[in-house]
């Protein structure tokens, strides 16, 4: 009787340590990639900066008067004036009228 | 034989004390027994429960991210970037590792075009064991080194603060630089500007606040320093300033001063004799002038708020006016009287003498520091800190008059623009902001009435529908505001000079709201555009105003009927 219990319990043992081992390296592993990923999410994050600094290079309002200057002939682009303001919908009318009208 | 245990008892030889020693053991050994394995189930259990849940806080630590990004950004009022961080790579050299010298010598001067060749030499042929070579540099020259095939050179990671919009803002961003460098990366320190202001909380990351949000308009702000810049080089002027601020709030929208500089390489102030001719310096905030005319409007809007006079009172403008030795006078004679409202439409300095001799000196000076015309002022810049206006220490009759039109004190173009906007927001002190939605609304301190303060603006309005400033176009705005053209004092001869004027614009849209004022100042302006030169503001910085205002007001979303 004395015998079963102690292997049982002995294989019991043999069993958890296996468990346990695998546990071990499982973590290890995992926790490399946690890493790797960490890794990853910071390089893309400083993509991220990267780009939206280069976008917003890309906006500076000297590059776009630039553009805007340069593409004025399929573009038609003029500053903002009071005369774009509208203040109802049947003034809005109008003014498309007298447009067509012209 | 053996006991259970292994160990030889003798037979016969049990006596009362072995057996209790035995016994004693066998106790000892299952104690220790049960013990052991309580704790492996402890332990074994501790295992089970942590793999089993995934969300334990063992393993989250491990994502942490940590520092990313070394520095917050800084944005403006409509979320677009002024200042972030990118990444770049720093080149280190060990010296003594390098094999051929002469040749990566060589091979970094023709990657960096910029450093001389002795540069190099001189760096790679000392004695240290470890020297810097360049701080940033591109992905591109990165590359060009590793090609050169040489050991010895190495890169080190650096976090590079950039300013996408080059020039634009520079005086209200300032700018920074490397603080401690190591070869895994470099703190980055603000040294002028809402950089240096904010520092700690700019380094402060993970803390909930990912930037720091401004209240000026790139957009309106580009618009503003372009409209300056034009019309300096047009008139000629040294230099030049602008303010813009919502009148309600304090909120700064717009903060320009020409000369400016780029704060990606932010230059070291090279002007150790005058310091107010370096591109750094920001005339809005660090530039104290005598700004004239411009400040009539406070001693005429205390005496309407004080009820000594009202817009029709009649004021006696004959002079020359002879206080305390000096002489005071028109530029023009105006005849034997004004009304208070001509006295501002015309600028009269005599007309506004007389209106602050019924004040009284004591009232007068105190309206002028609850204006905050004598105090430094609280706009969140390093040098905003070190500038107090300057003023006489004995305030007597010929100081109460120069002062009533704005001569004998000195204030910079923001202590303006905050006086500006406490007259004419309802009456209540403004305190100027560079940030976003940070105006204190609930503790108003009226300095004077509602009713003066429309007073106030129509007074302005009249400027400019047929006073000093009636010439320009205002691209269809009710514009209202003050001309002030002060002579700059000669700091060698002392007294004034006769052909240096600071030219002023102080101004206020739309009239009926008043919730924008612009202050343009400019230095040594002279317009020759027609057949005779003028230095007035109203030949200077009113027709500047008018333009920016034009362009400006549209995108503010004002239609011209308001």
């Amino acid at each position: 009787m004395r015998m079963i219990i102690l292997s049982v319990l002995s294989f019991l043992c043999i069993l958890s340590a296996i468990w346990a081992y695998q546990v071990n390296y499982q973590t290890r592993s995992v926790k490399k990639d946690i890493q790797v990923l960490n890794d990853k999410i910071v390089s893309i994050l400083n993509r991220i900066d990267l780009l939206e600094a280069e976008w917003a290079f890309l906006n500076r309002p000297k590059r776009l008067a630039k553009l805007v200057d340069d593409n004025f002939e399929t573009l038609r682009l003029v500053p903002i004036t009071k005369d774009h303001f509208q203040n109802s919908p049947t003034s809005y009318l109008t003014v498309v009228e007298s447009k067509d009208g012209e | 034989m053996e006991n259970e245990f292994g160990s030889i008892v003798h037979p016969g030889n049990v006596n009362e004390p072995e057996n209790y020693k035995l016994s004693n053991f066998r106790f000892r050994l299952i104690a220790i027994l049960t013990a052991f394995v309580l704790v492996f189930c402890l332990i074994g259990t501790q295992m089970i429960i942590m793999a089993m849940n995934p969300d334990s806080k063992i393993i989250q630590t491990e994502a942490n991210l940590g520092e990313i990004s070394g520095r917050k950004d800084i944005e403006d009022r409509r979320g677009k970037l002024l200042a972030t961080n990118i990444t770049v790579n720093a080149l280190y050299a060990h010296p003594h590792e390098i094999i051929d010298k002469n040749k990566v010598v060589i091979e970094l001067a023709n990657i960096f075009p910029d450093l001389e060749l002795q540069f190099f030499r001189d760096k790679l042929m000392s004695k240290k064991p470890f020297v810097w070579l360049r701080k940033t540099i591109s992905p591109k020259q990165q590359q060009s080194v590793k090609d050169i095939g040489q050991p010895g050179l190495y890169f080190g990671p650096r976090e590079m603060r950039v300013y996408p919009n080059g020039k634009i803002a520079s005086h209200a961003l300032g700018g920074s630089r490397f603080g401690n460098e190591r070869v895994d990366g470099a703190e980055v320190i603000g040294t002028a500007g809402v950089e240096l202001y904010f520092d700690k909380f700019l380094r402060k990351i993970n803390d909930g606040d990912s930037k720091l949000e401004l209240s000026i308009d790139v957009t309106i702000q580009s618009l503003i320093e372009q409209i300056l810049k034009d019309g300096i080089g047009l008139m000629g002027a040294k230099g030049g300033s602008v303010v813009l601020m919502e009148s309600k709030t304090g909120e700064i929208l717009s903060l320009a001063s020409f000369p400016e500089f780029d704060p990606n390489r932010r230059p070291k102030n090279l002007f150790k004799d005058d310091p107010a001719n370096s591109p750094i310096f920001n005339r809005a905030v660090q530039g104290i002038y005598e700004l004239g005319s411009v400040f009539k409007i406070f001693t005429v809007a205390l005496a309407l708020d004080e009820k000594v006079v009202e817009l029709g009172t009649k004021v006696n403008t004959k002079g020359p006016l002879r206080i305390g030795g000096r002489r005071i006078s028109d530029h023009k004679y105006f005849g034997p009287s004004l009304t208070v409202e001509e006295v501002i439409v015309k600028s009269s300095n005599i007309g506004t003498v007389r209106i602050a001799n019924k004040i009284g000196s004591v009232r007068l000076k105190e309206f002028y520091k609850q204006l905050g015309l004598l105090e430094k002022t609280s706009l969140e810049l390093p040098e905003s800190k070190l500038i107090v206006p300057q003023f006489p220490k004995k305030w007597k009759s010929l100081e109460t008059a120069t002062a009533s039109y704005g001569h004998g004190i000195a204030v910079s173009p923001i202590h303006l623009a905050v006086a500006y906007s406490s007259l004419v927001n309802g009456g209540y002190k403004v305190e100027p902001t560079l940030l976003k939605n940070q105006a204190k609304v609930e503790s108003r301190s009226f300095i004077i009435s509602e009713t003066t303060s429309q007073l106030v603006r129509s007074l302005l309005g009249q400027v400019v529908v047929k006073g000093t400033a009636k010439e320009s176009n205002f691209g269809g705005y009710n514009v209202g505001g003050k001309t002030g053209t002060a002579e700059k004092p000669d700091p060698i001869r002392g007294g004034y000079y006769e052909d240096k004027v600071i030219s002023t614009f102080a101004s206020v849209f739309p009239i009926s709201t008043a919730d924008y004022v612009l202050v343009v100042t400019l230095d040594e302006p002279e317009n020759n555009l027609g057949s005779e030169s003028f230095r007035y503001a109203s030949k200077t910085a009113v027709p500047i105003s008018a333009k920016m205002i034009s362009r400006i007001a549209p995108l503010l979303g004002l239609k011209t009927n308001e």
